[in-house]
């Protein structure tokens, strides 16, 4: 067992923050989401690989962790089309419209 | 037992690298690219801590799926460029190829026998299997409202 996995994930999840903080492209920010979701998914599979229950199983968690990446990417690649055929910025500091 | 500290070691190094690349790379389509080599390398991760059940599920779900479909659609970047388009799709096929050359590596003669890996697949489709329709059922809709708001958008254009 690798003793370094939670560290592991801790540098994944904050190198995810730091890109959300830093960058003010949509789609790195996207990206910077989807690293912090690998750190979590690696969290938890050092938690579970830790855990003495026999009937621990962290499948279930995992697909709904995999679902929410899904979901992210499918919503990046609408508004990814959307923005750039409509001729809207990237940058996030220049969307002030909930409304299309 | 050295050795696999070794592989355990270069795999979180190559997974830290590359997910600063994604920061580092002012292209999308290289960021993109440095984002499926950290999907790969937890991938491996999960594999060599004993895990090719979740490690198999990775390289599936985020390296030959949601990875391939994201380098496919930012390279329509510049629509216009030749170069780009080739590049797109060549950078598709090696992730492709990647992610199956890598299965055949993560997944070990008999490890579909494996505990692990029988209790995790019989879980999933036997006690969550409500939870897993509902998942499906979120993917699916968000990729119907998403192909909808395209094509409404394409019809104000055309």
């Amino acid at each position: 067992m690798f003793p370094y996995l939670i560290e592991l994930a801790f540098i994944l999840f904050a190198i995810g923050i730091a890109g959300i903080a830093s960058d003010r492209h949509l789609v790195a920010i996207i990206f910077a989401v989807e690293l912090i979701l690998v750190g979590s998914i690696i969290a938890l599979i050092s938690f579970f690989t830790a855990s003495a229950a026999p009937s621990a199983n962290p499948v279930i968690l995992l697909i709904s962790i995999w679902a929410v990446a899904a979901t992210e990417i499918i919503v990046l690649i609408t508004f990814y089309v959307y923005m750039k055929y409509n001729g809207i910025s990237f940058d996030i500091t220049k969307l002030s419209k909930m409304k299309w | 037992m050295i050795g696999l500290d070794v592989l355990y070691v270069l795999i979180s190094v190559f997974a830290v690298i590359s997910a600063l690349l994604v920061f580092i790379f002012k292209k999308l389509l290289h960021a993109a690219l440095a984002l499926t080599v950290t999907f790969l390398a937890s991938a491996l991760l999960f594999a060599a801590i004993g895990q090719t059940f979740i490690g198999l599920l990775q390289i599936l779900i985020f390296v030959g799926g949601l990875s391939a479909y994201l380098i496919a659609a930012v390279a329509t970047e510049n629509k216009g460029k030749e170069m780009l388009k080739h590049a797109s799709f060549f950078a598709s096929a090696i992730v492709l190829s990647v992610a199956f050359t890598a299965i055949a590596f993560i997944v070990p003669q008999g490890a579909y026998l494996s505990s692990t890996f029988q209790q995790s697949s019989a879980a999933m489709f036997s006690q969550y299997y409500l939870v897993l329709f509902i998942l499906t059922l979120l993917l699916f809709s968000t990729a119907i409202g998403g192909v909808i708001i395209i094509k409404k958008f394409r019809r104000l254009v055309v």
